[in-house]
């Protein structure tokens, strides 16, 4: 039996640390990796220099509308709002000093609100309005709610529960997240654990640095009620060495869960014992994969191992090992605390919820978007991002990064999806979408997303580490003006054999843009090779 | 930043940290070259050694791991590190001048090394440079030129 008073007095708890406040000015100022590229931490710095006592400052993590950063919110005594935009540390003076004669800024840009009401915000709902590393803002939005539902039942049923949602892992290969904890629970092992993987080596994927700097306890809240289902003693929270902000709020939050008690007496007090620890990767796109992931935490070279046994069965120390992407267990708490119809009615029947999207390039508005599955590419272009400025067009669409391709314009109307989601070998992978205008050249783009991966390529499978060096060389040819008719059949076989031949799922997606340059742009290939 | 000789004293130093930090398992490998490479912004040799003799590693596996991770330095940098991000988002934003701009800044002085790097992770607000660990993104040749300038070159100075 789980002792509810601990969850009461959480709430409890909250309620009190937020009462204290509500007769004051709240200045919330959004700090993450984008915003400090923009001057954030001189805006918070200047409000922590003029704000006066009848204010108080709020630090959040970013909302996603990068192209408005940074932004701060100012809420009155009275309730009403205000958000500003690309806020520097001069107009924080002046809104301090607003502030100081008790009366609010005024709205001067409503783009960002657009660029945010045209989502479907499950994920990021309170992405930049709460302080990213108070347990009380957290805990009064129903944080920790489907954690305490979860423990509250038996690990089968919440597994069962996971199962009927639909919930499929939003790293990029969107496995059934149900399918693996249930392998990971039934395995046999002394001791079990969950990596959470925030590795987010992909270039243009900027998601999971955006949850772990604004609601790191969503995925803590996730990882936890993951280790109660599968029964794992351990939590690994694994997050790119160059994401510092992500390392410190990450940290944060880990001390002040533990700090209240929250696994005191077992997760949520169900008895169920975890020890957490944060990991740091080192580099590479390869160590998002998981078994190379592995391989990093057990100190070994960055390459990915043999599958079979799948982590699951045989992963950490040989242990039954359960590895996530952060954005799929930031989905748990909502699933858990709300019925479950609520979940299923996101996206389509059989793509259930929302995927993050790491929108960049041409469009007006770029940043992170959370969409249900089924929108099209159209409406992120131009209901999110605002379409292109007037005097340009869209000559092709990046998705899914270097183990993807570029989509010609004319299949704009194409829904996003798990998996592929179109021929040319097209994949959503982990959602980053670049836009790419008419002033681009689409074969130099695909050169440089091979350059990418024959870059990254561990040396482990010599199909992979010779093949995709050769990619670029036979793209140059083309480029140089200087391709035959061999090259284009050796271009294609290549790029087939690399897919065919490797062992890890990056050696299987390093021909991708290269079949997308082939049957969306053949016509730009020809015209680059004379002798055709 | 710390820095590093082959006299005992600082090899002496290192041990003990590493023993009160890190148990001698193979899994701490990362955490103790992480612990390194930011005590002294790179892996001197001599660190990877004291680090594989403390894990009970053979030394010649400790740097192969090493060296198979993108983000670990094994040349001590000069004292200033920029970045340059020429990833596609940034590319198409014209990072290639940013790239040429730092370039010819680092050719000028002998106290930056320039870095390309395939994402910064600031796609959204393209382009971007970090220097001395803060990015900064929307940058312009003009911007750029003028925070580079901050840096005072050792060598060429007015």
């Amino acid at each position: 039996m789980i002792n509810e008073s601990l969850y009461k007095q959480l709430q409890n708890q909250a309620k009190l640390d937020l009462s204290a406040k509500t007769d004051k000015y709240r200045v919330t100022v959004q700090l993450g990796h984008c915003s400090s590229s923009l001057g954030a931490k001189e805006v918070m710095q200047s409000f922590t220099d003029h704000l006066t006592s009848n204010a108080y400052m709020v630090v959040a993590g970013c909302d996603g509308a990068c192209f408005n950063g940074p932004k701060v919110s100012v809420e009155s005594p009275d309730g009403s709002v205000v958000n500003l935009e690309k806020v520097d540390a001069s107009i924080a003076v002046r809104i301090a000093t607003l502030i100081e004669g008790n009366m609010s800024p005024l709205r001067f840009d409503d783009d960002a609100n657009e660029f945010t009401n045209n989502q479907t915000r499950v994920l990021l709902n309170t992405c930049g309005e709460i302080d990213a590393i108070n347990l009380s803002e957290y805990v009064s939005n129903k944080g920790y709610y489907g954690l305490f539902n979860a423990v509250s039942s038996e690990p089968d049923k919440v597994i069962e529960r996971v199962k009927s949602s639909g919930l499929r892992g939003r790293g990029g290969a969107y496995f059934p997240t149900a399918l693996k904890w249930q392998g990971a629970r039934k395995a046999k092992g002394d001791s079990k654990y969950i990596v959470v993987n925030s590795e987010e080596g992909e270039p243009g994927i900027f998601k999971d640095r955006h949850l772990m700097e604004g609601v790191p306890h969503k995925i803590i809240e996730g990882a936890l009620i993951a280790a109660y289902a599968v029964g794992a003693e351990h939590i690994f929270f694994y997050i790119n060495a160059e994401a510092e902000l992500s390392y410190e709020r990450m940290d944060s939050a880990v001390k002040e869960i533990i700090d209240a008690g929250i696994l005191k007496d077992g997760i949520m007090g169900s008895k169920w014992p975890v020890k957490i620890e944060i990991r740091k990767g080192a580099g590479g796109y390869v160590c998002g994969e998981e078994t190379t992931l592995i391989n990093t935490m057990e100190g070994y070279r960055r390459e990915p191992r043999l599958r079979p046994p799948f982590p699951t069965e045989s992963g950490y120390l040989a242990s039954p090992t359960i590895i996530n992407n952060a954005e799929t267990l930031a989905n748990l708490p909502y699933i858990f605390a709300n019925p479950v119809s609520n979940f299923k009615a996101i996206g389509t029947d059989n793509q259930t919820g929302t995927k993050l999207i790491s929108l960049s390039g041409a469009v007006k508005r770029t940043g992170l978007a959370e969409v249900p599955f089924g929108t099209t590419l159209k409406y992120l272009v131009d209901d999110i991002g605002g379409g292109l400025p007037s005097s340009k067009s869209i000559k092709a669409i990046g998705i899914g990064g270097p183990s993807s391709g570029l989509l010609p314009p004319s299949l704009i109307d194409t829904k996003i999806s798990p998996g592929n989601i179109s021929d040319g070998g097209i994949i959503l992978g982990a959602g980053g979408v670049i836009v790419l205008d008419d002033t681009i050249q689409i074969v130099e783009s695909i050169r440089h997303l091979a350059a990418y991966n024959a870059d990254e390529s561990c040396g482990k499978c010599t199909p992979c580490r010779e093949g995709t060096p050769k990619l670029v060389e036979l793209i140059d040819k083309f480029i140089d003006q200087n391709a035959t008719n061999d090259d284009l059949k050796e271009l294609q076989n290549l790029a087939l054999l690399i897919k065919d031949s490797s062992l890890c799922g990056l050696g299987q997606a390093a021909g991708n843009p290269v079949f997308s340059l082939i049957h969306f742009f053949n016509d730009q290939l020809l015209t680059k090779a004379n002798r055709i | 930043m710390d820095t590093i000789s082959n006299n005992s004293q600082n090899s002496d130093e290192l041990k003990k940290a590493l023993e009160s930090h890190f148990p001698r398992e193979h899994n701490q490998l990362m955490p103790a070259l992480h612990y390194v490479h930011h005590k002294y912004n790179y892996l001197p040799e001599t660190a990877i050694e004291a680090v594989a003799r403390h894990i009970k590693m053979p030394l010649s596996e400790a740097y192969g791991a090493a060296t198979s991770y993108s983000e670990m330095r094994l040349q001590k940098p000069s004292e200033h590190i920029v970045k340059v991000c020429t990833g596609l988002s940034c590319k198409i934003a014209n990072s290639n001048d940013l790239l040429d701009i730092a370039l010819g800044f680092a050719g000028k002085t002998d106290n930056v090394d320039v870095e390309e790097t395939p994402c910064g992770f600031l796609c959204a607000v393209a382009p971007t440079v970090c220097i001395d660990g803060q990015w900064s993104s929307n940058l312009d040749a003009i911007k750029l030129k003028k925070t580079l300038n901050n840096l005072r070159p050792r060598i060429d100075q007015p």
